[in-house]
């Protein structure tokens, strides 16, 4: 671990990610398989008044099948517009995201979406179910598929039985668990959540993470997570990306040799999380320093 | 005193059932008309002015020329002008405005048009009405519909517009068919916005109806309201004001009903704290 660890800060893309990192993969972590998201030199530059304003520079990672891939960096880094760009909702200027081998030009079917503000991104004009429904309005399904699908996700997110209330009738963390459930009736293999446990309270948001882990266990999907918290970023990662500089880099990937069995008291407590905790703290730091001059 | 009877409405509304709750609320609702018809009936009793007759002399008016079979014809005229030129109005500005506000490009270019056309106060056109359609139906359902439409088209515009962004961009990624991204979440979206200028359309409407009716028609309350003061029938005059204040008020009262199923979702949202 040690050496994964001190190895230095780099921005070439690493094909797979067990093997370059060697002594990182421990007996229970996820077993390396196949690519299944890739970002290959994402770039994206704003124009402003007078000239453009680069956001990201030449964003280099792969995410593989089953694996939660954490991206945490401070804030102002370009974490959200790269998730954007990762869901095919804003195209890179230079570089491209690859799904399944498949490079994203608009948002691709195999991917769902869940964003920080539940408020807004749940419709409250619609019940907990029908809003689960939506995204399956489009499909050809028969009505009761539908309803089917949407109940059963609720039932994986622990809200059976609220399918009639209306999301505003609910607490934040529940809000936060309909949007996850709209993300699995979608039934995408790859989940991008950005920021996603942010604006819950510190109880509820370890029971949302649980609650990922979980998911991750039982249905195997693979998810993309973008945070600010470290402590979240290394509690849920696999693969930790640090972000950096300005404009943004990857600047550090990190196996996160914890395991797939992961729990709030336990694994915090443990001597290797507190030593990635700490090493990512004190990259975040360095990299914020920086940013902060150059610009 | 009114605020003490509102209280206890509330109250009551909340102890009690939602029966005695309602009557109560219309009971605070009628006290002060009551009183102030009851002033009117006492003061004019007996008048002798040839302009401002008794209460009694109105209503003996009213019930004669606005509560037998006879009203139905004007009653029923004006009633189907207002909802013809109201619905289509309607029709006209949420559509247009729905695509005005999407397209941003075209509703940004036709925007200084539709400042114009709005400025030139329906019952303006009148005069090009009566030319073009003569004194029929069609002249003042048109003119109903362009004196109408622009609060519900502007309004519509803005409310489109101002649809979340972070809901427009769930729909994107969830790749939600055009169709249904329009009706299932920006049209909801907009219809507090929609209903405000349903409801100064509404109040336009009524206005462009009485007065097409006055200048130009041989039926309906406007008409009849006028004829009666030509004929010097002055009772018969204020009877027909009674009236329309009557089916005015009305009016209001359905729309408010309708404006409360479209957005009850809306009010119980913005009635649980927290949210």
């Amino acid at each position: 671990m040690s050496e994964s660890l001190t190895r230095p800060a780099t921005t070439t893309p690493i094909p797979v990610p067990g093997a370059v990192v060697p002594g990182a993969v421990v007996p229970g972590a996820v077993v390396p398989g196949a690519v299944v998201l890739a970002a290959q030199g994402v770039s994206k530059q704003y124009p402003v008044p007078g000239g453009v304003r680069a956001v990201l520079d030449c964003v280099d990672f792969e995410v593989v099948r089953g694996q939660i891939a954490t991206i945490v960096g401070p804030s102002g880094a370009g974490k959200t517009t790269l998730l954007r760009c990762m869901a095919g909702l804003v195209a890179p200027s230079a570089g491209r995201v690859v799904l399944d081998g498949q490079p994203i030009t608009e948002p691709p079917e195999g991917l769902a979406v869940v964003f920080q503000d539940y408020s807004r991104s749940l419709m409250p004009w619609l019940s907990v179910r029908h809003n689960v429904e939506l995204p399956l309005r489009g499909r050809r399904l028969a009505k009761r598929e539908r309803r089917e699908r949407a109940l059963g996700a609720l039932v994986e997110v622990g809200l059976s039985g609220s399918g009639e209330l209306y999301p505003w009738q609910l607490s934040g963390g529940m809000q936060q668990r309909v949007a996850i459930a709209r993300a699995l009736a979608y039934q995408s293999e790859v989940l991008l959540m950005d920021e996603p446990f942010a604006s819950v309270d510190a109880q509820t948001r370890a029971d949302l993470e649980d609650l990922l882990l979980g998911l991750r266990q039982r249905r195997g999907i693979t998810v993309v997570l973008v945070t600010h918290d470290i402590d979240e970023a290394v509690y849920l990662g696999d693969v930790v990306l640090v972000l950096g500089g300005a404009p943004t880099r990857v600047e550090a990937r990190l196996s996160i040799g914890l395991g797939p069995d992961r729990d709030q008291i336990r694994t915090k407590a443990e001597p290797e999380f507190l030593e990635i905790r700490s090493h990512v703290l004190a990259k975040i730091r360095a990299y914020r320093g920086t940013g902060q001059e150059s610009r | 005193m009114a605020r003490v009877a509102a209280t206890h409405t509330r109250l009551t509304g909340r102890l009690t059932g939602p029966l005695t709750g309602r009557l109560v609320g219309i009971a605070v609702e009628l006290w002060l008309p009551a009183l102030l018809f009851t002033g009117w009936w006492f003061a004019s009793r007996g008048s002798g002015s040839l302009y401002f007759v008794g209460l009694d002399a109105i209503l003996g008016a009213f019930r004669d020329d606005w509560l037998g079979p006879g009203a139905a014809v004007n009653v029923l005229s004006s009633l189907r002008n207002l909802a013809e030129g109201f619905l289509l109005a309607a029709l006209l500005g949420v559509v247009l405005g729905t695509v005005l506000g999407l397209v941003r490009p075209l509703g940004d270019a036709v925007s200084p048009i539709l400042e114009f056309l709005r400025s030139v106060p329906g019952v303006a056109l009148l005069p090009i009405g009566l030319l073009i359609f003569g004194i029929g139906t069609e002249m003042k359902v048109s003119l109903i519909v362009y004196g109408s439409v622009w609060p519900i088209l502007l309004n519509t515009v803005d409310g489109v517009r101002s649809v979340d962004a972070t809901k427009l961009e769930v729909l994107r990624s969830y790749r939600v068919p055009a169709h249904l991204r329009i009706l299932g979440v920006v049209l909801p979206s907009a219809a507090p916005r929609i209903m405000v200028g349903l409801r100064t359309s509404l109040s336009i409407a009524i206005t462009i109806i009485v007065f097409s009716e006055m200048i130009g028609s041989t039926d309906g309350i406007g008409y009849a309201i006028l004829q009666a003061q030509r004929n010097f029938e002055i009772p018969q005059m204020w009877a027909g004001m009674l009236a329309l204040g009557v089916i005015g008020y009305l009016l209001n009262i359905g729309f408010r009903g309708v404006e409360q199923l479209v957005l009850r979702r809306h009010r119980a949202m913005n009635a649980t704290p927290g949210s």
